[in-house]
């Protein structure tokens, strides 16, 4: 590869644009080699011109804003792999043990819920298997035919099984998000608000993004990793 | 704006430990950073001490970071946590409360040029910059300066800037980095032998 596509892949890369395996090859060049980081800076002070942003600099005997944040994380622990958790994982889980484990308590859970809803909601589990779930149709494929005497009230016992189907296939949207924007819409707010001006940038929806989270590292991420925690 | 593979792939990195990657999200985002951070603090050297506060937060935070979001979108909640947790902290109200609203553009501008800040010479020296890098953006092809409007102005993706002028997304990606690759001479040049600040500044 001669250096105009060397560089050339370097500006895709920089704009999000190449596909993943060329992606990660050009960034392993650009970690090892300090003239294309030097050009990488490059770029995003060009852009921050485009855009006039402001231009940080070394000033008053201080390091610029990246030397110090640089070197504030060379005083951190480095993050090692095993610091990021599966998605589903419990703290402090690390053999293939403990995720056994995990999954039969999970299996247990699925037959008690499974036989609770029999032994409480025998009539209603007919009509939920016309609802378009996956588990609905599971709970309705291993359902008893309904028991004379044992009826509740349709609409109470259909929402009940509802609750339950939900607690342990996916969040209901309502749970998993309340009050928040669909990911994709609040990545492309984000990424036109800069380009927006001042009034229209405090408008309702940043404040909805921002304003729905706790003092600290609150983000969407987290909150979505507390649902997995709580499932 | 489809950040997301590259800034992905630098992401990973960090997760891996690699602090090194860290440092080009940090190059590539903090004058953006700084830039939303403004809208809150009243001194630019507040708004860089914030948006330091909330580039190390983001990196202690990076484990629980799974991409569901783009990486920018991340980290601009946490920028924008952070001051406003700065605000509260140092009893401080935001920016637009204390400045003449009728007049709203003007000010930003004013506040934004303010970063460039605290030394003659610094001040001087972001100028140049800034005349160098738009006389060079003038003296492109037409179709190069289009393409790179769209793309750092617009934040628009390589396909939807395609169709907005009529060509190949290769075509495109070529535009674009000529246009940079322009810029980067020009600067180069502008600035030979001053090329340790010129680094420190990018």
């Amino acid at each position: 590869m001669n250096e105009t596509e060397r560089d050339s892949q370097l500006s895709a890369l920089f704009d999000g644009e190449l596909a993943a395996d060329p992606a990660a090859l050009v960034t392993r060049r650009l970690l090892k080699d300090p003239a294309l980081r030097a050009t990488w800076g490059r770029y995003a002070l060009i852009g921050a011109v485009l855009r006039q942003e402001p231009l940080l600099q070394p000033a008053g005997g201080r390091a610029d804003l990246a030397d110090r944040v640089r070197l504030s994380v060379l005083a951190e622990p480095a993050l090692a792999p095993a610091a990021q958790p599966p998605v589903f994982a419990q703290p402090g889980a690390g053999s293939w043990r403990r995720g056994l484990t995990g999954a039969a308590l999970a299996a247990s859970v699925a037959a008690v819920a499974v036989l609770a809803l029999r032994w409480q909601a025998p009539v209603a589990l007919a009509p939920m298997a016309a609802q378009p779930s996956q588990f609905t149709t599971v709970v309705a494929a291993n359902s008893t035919p309904p028991q004379s005497g044992s009826a509740q009230p349709e609409p109470a016992v259909r929402t009940g099984v509802q609750d339950v189907a939900h607690s342990y296939t996916t969040p209901r949207q309502s749970q998993a998000s309340s009050a928040r924007l669909p990911a994709p819409l609040v990545n492309y707010v984000v990424a036109h608000s800069e380009y927006a001006s001042p009034g229209a940038r405090l408008s309702s929806l940043s404040a909805q993004m921002s304003g729905s989270m706790d003092p600290d590292v609150n983000t969407h991420e987290m909150t979505k990793a507390e649902v997995s925690a709580r499932r | 704006m489809s950040d997301d593979v590259s800034d992905l792939v630098l992401v990973q990195r960090v997760q891996a430990g690699e602090k090194a990657a860290f440092d080009l999200l940090v190059r590539k985002y903090q004058h953006r950073v700084v830039k939303l951070v403004m809208r809150y603090m009243r001194q630019p050297a507040d708004a860089e001490d914030v948006a330091q506060e909330a580039f190390i937060k983001a990196y202690r935070a990076l484990p629980q970071f799974r991409g569901e979001s783009a990486f920018y979108t991340w980290l601009y909640r946490i920028a924008i946590n952070t001051a406003k947790n700065a605000i509260v902290s140092r009893a401080r109200s935001p920016v637009e409360y204390d400045l003449d609203l009728q007049n709203t553009e003007e000010t930003y501008d004013l506040q934004s040029r303010l970063a460039d800040h605290d030394t003659p010479e610094a001040l001087v020296m972001a100028e140049e910059i800034r005349t160098v890098v738009n006389q060079a953006m003038e003296a492109l092809p037409e179709d190069l300066r289009t393409a790179i409007v769209l793309r750092e102005l617009d934040g628009q993706s390589y396909e939807a800037i395609a169709a907005t002028m009529d060509c190949p997304v290769g075509t495109v990606r070529s535009r674009i980095f000529r246009a940079r690759e322009a810029i980067d001479r020009r600067l180069l040049q502008v600035f030979d032998g001053g090329l340790g600040r010129l680094e420190e500044l990018a």
